[in-house]
């Protein structure tokens, strides 16, 4: 079942228009519009809370929408079955704290649930291998996959969304509980994924450290107060009004060049006026 | 850096090393399976073996399965009519409760859960009580033309008694799903609803035993301990037919239960799995195969919350391994606890249900204390 480069070319990946979505009464996201080109690296920000995570959840019908559409490859997600919208979108959720203990192997094999007729095929087997080469995660292939770190676990979910073998990928905070190390890994092999130009692959990655974000993604997508506050290159996205009113602190913003991703430094909490 | 098309790129070749692990693993894992099933085979012909008729022996069953031995006309007729049937009825029974039971707890992520839980059981006993007491069953009304009424009375025994509890306890199955589904398809509001259908179920049977003359009190009681000793040969070839059936689709649904355990609804939606429909599906397969099963056995319901665990303990919590594996472990205890009823105060026979728990009941408790983290949540 192996497809070869079937990779269709859309001018857009993912087109959202008036997305609205609430908890019962509480509101959380309302008419957001943004489309996701090819080979980009889309990072969104806000501070806890703001509905990043729930707006990834929309994408893949985790949640479900009240209105607006969403439309990945051209087709709206409501035509969509749960399956399908598996070969096309593949979504590393922030942590699984899950104490089932099954081998690495076969949490990336399950990212070919979404092609499996009835039963896994060679071609299934050599994918998966392959992928747990080129990750280089042969060192805990067999190990069970409650008993590895926080950013192991994250590289096999990322193996397990390769498999998968989507256009577009959602990430949940892939970061936020790594060391150093682990954070510049991880989000090297999300830009490794989205900047192979005969692929055309995007990534939407909810973040919460800006200064990450400047430097891997290549669209900044801010949301403040339910809608979407800006959504631009790092360089335009970034500055100082945007900081201080979203996050409310008081901050620099360095530039190391005209088009180079800024460094935020934050100096202070915002005073209260 | 590496580009994608080369994970997917078919031509080139893979490394030897890591396919030979998988492979190894494979076979691992299918000793053990190997392994429960020459253990059930060998108990069944043990059971075989046990009987009224004395000149039939366990040494006796291998000579005439190997041929080397003609049994008279009456030792086959024993062997055939009266305890192939009774031991295949074990094997069937067990399976179907256990794979149930497995499959359930799964799709509802809760270890306490039975095939019983969602009101099968209920069901089944206000059909049993409708039967005998009221002599009210489902088959009588005039929907059915008589072809069909005799033809069921022809073939099955108790026809009255078994028909009623397999429509009623799949009713209730029914009004469970869907009143489920009212309150959202959540696996704790199928669980509620279950319990509080079978206690309104359970005031029903009550009222009417209430009403009953001892007589019928006694049909009754003597219908719901379950016993595999009451089917026919022809009765167990279609039961087993019908789990054949249904048990292809059941192994299916390992991979979507794997990925619900680890990671939960959202994990399982975005590994392509529908977690509600895949419930709906597993709670309608497992209810059909345990109200054919209880329809011709009456209660038998400590196998199905039993038999996933003590496979759990064995070989792990990977469904593809656990499902069939339940499903052996369970033929296994049904059909020992039958033998030892059988056998114990001879030619008295204990009912396989309570067998089941006061052999089974001690023994689980065994493996949940030796080996305590063992199952999971």
């Amino acid at each position: 079942m192996a497809k070869q480069s079937t990779k269709e070319n859309f001018t857009s990946l993912v087109e959202v228009t008036g997305l609205k979505f609430s908890y019962g009464e509480k509101e959380i996201l309302n008419d957001i519009s943004f489309t996701v080109k090819p080979n980009c690296l889309v990072a969104v920000l806000g501070v806890n809370g703001t509905g990043k995570s729930t707006l990834i959840k929309c994408l893949n019908k985790i949640n479900q929408i009240n209105d607006g559409e969403v439309r990945i490859l051209g087709q709206s997600i409501e035509d969509l079955s749960i399956n399908e919208l598996a070969k096309k979108v593949a979504y590393v959720p922030q942590n699984v704290s899950t104490s089932f203990p099954i081998d690495v192997y076969d949490v990336i094999l399950l990212g070919r649930r979404p092609y499996l007729t009835w039963s896994v095929g060679e071609d299934d087997r050599r994918i998966v291998a392959r992928i747990i080469e080129k990750l280089k995660l042969e060192e805990f292939a067999f190990r069970k996959f409650h008993t590895l770190s926080g950013g192991e676990q994250q590289k096999v979910m990322i193996a397990k969304a390769i498999a998968q073998q989507p256009q577009i990928y959602l990430f949940d905070e892939p970061t936020s509980s790594l060391d150093l190390f682990s954070q510049y890994d991880i989000l090297t092999q999300i830009k490794n994924l989205v900047s192979d130009e005969a692929n055309s692959c995007s990534a939407i990655v909810a973040m919460h450290d800006i200064n990450l974000a400047s430097k891997f993604a290549d669209m900044i997508l801010v949301i403040h107060d339910s809608k979407i506050y800006c959504y631009d290159k790092p360089c335009i996205a970034l500055n100082m009004t945007t900081v201080s009113e979203v996050y409310s602190v008081e901050a620099e913003v360095l530039k190391t060049d005209e088009l180079g991703s800024p460094i935020i430094n934050v100096l202070r909490p915002k005073k209260e006026e | 850096m590496w580009r994608i098309d080369e994970v997917f790129d078919s031509t080139t070749e893979e490394s030897g090393d890591l396919a030979d692990r998988i492979e190894q693993r494979a076979k691992r894992q299918k000793f053990y399976i190997f392994l429960m099933l020459v253990s059930t085979a060998l108990v069944a012909i043990f059971s075989m073996g046990l009987g009224s008729s004395k000149s039939l022996s366990f040494s006796k069953i291998i000579m005439i399965i190997l041929g080397l031995e003609t049994p008279t006309d009456i030792q086959e007729s024993i062997l055939i009519n009266i305890r192939l049937p009774r031991v295949m009825m074990a094997i069937f029974a067990g399976a179907a409760l256990a794979t149930a039971g497995t499959l359930m707890q799964g799709s509802l992520g809760n270890p306490l859960v039975s095939p019983l839980t969602l009101g099968v059981a209920s069901g089944a006993s206000l059909g049993a009580a409708l039967a005998i007491i009221l002599g009210f069953s489902v088959i009588d009304v005039p929907v059915f033309d008589n072809m069909v009424y005799t033809t069921l009375m022809e073939f099955i025994p108790n026809t009255l008694i078994v028909v009623n509890t397999f429509i009623f306890s799949l009713i209730v199955v029914f009004i469970v799903i869907k009143l489920g589904e009212l309150r959202g398809v959540s696996a704790e509001s199928y669980i509620l609803v279950g319990i509080a259908i079978t206690f309104i179920n359970g005031a029903i049977v009550e009222s009417l035993v209430y009403f009953a003359t001892p007589q019928q009190l006694a049909q009754l009681t003597h219908w719901s301990f379950g016993s595999v000793r009451r089917p026919d040969l022809t009765t167990v070839l279609f039961v087993g037919f019908i789990l054949t059936l249904l048990y292809p689709r059941l192994i299916k649904y390992s991979w979507d239960l794997n990925t619900l355990a680890i990671g939960g609804d959202d994990f399982a939606i975005s590994t392509g799995v529908d977690p509600g429909l895949l419930r709906r599906k597993i709670l309608v397969i497992s209810a059909f195969a345990t109200s054919i099963i209880i329809a011709f056995t009456g209660l038998i319901g400590f196998v199905g919350l039993a038999a996933p665990h003590i496979a759990r303990l064995i070989v792990g919590n990977d469904y593809r391994r656990l499902v069939p594996s339940s499903a052996l472990i369970g033929a296994l205890l049904v059909l020992v606890a039958d033998t030892i009823g059988g056998t114990l105060f001879s030619p008295v026979v204990l009912p396989v249900g309570i067998m089941l728990s006061i052999i089974g009941g001690p023994f689980f408790l065994y493996l949940l204390l030796s080996k305590r983290s063992g199952a999971h949540g």
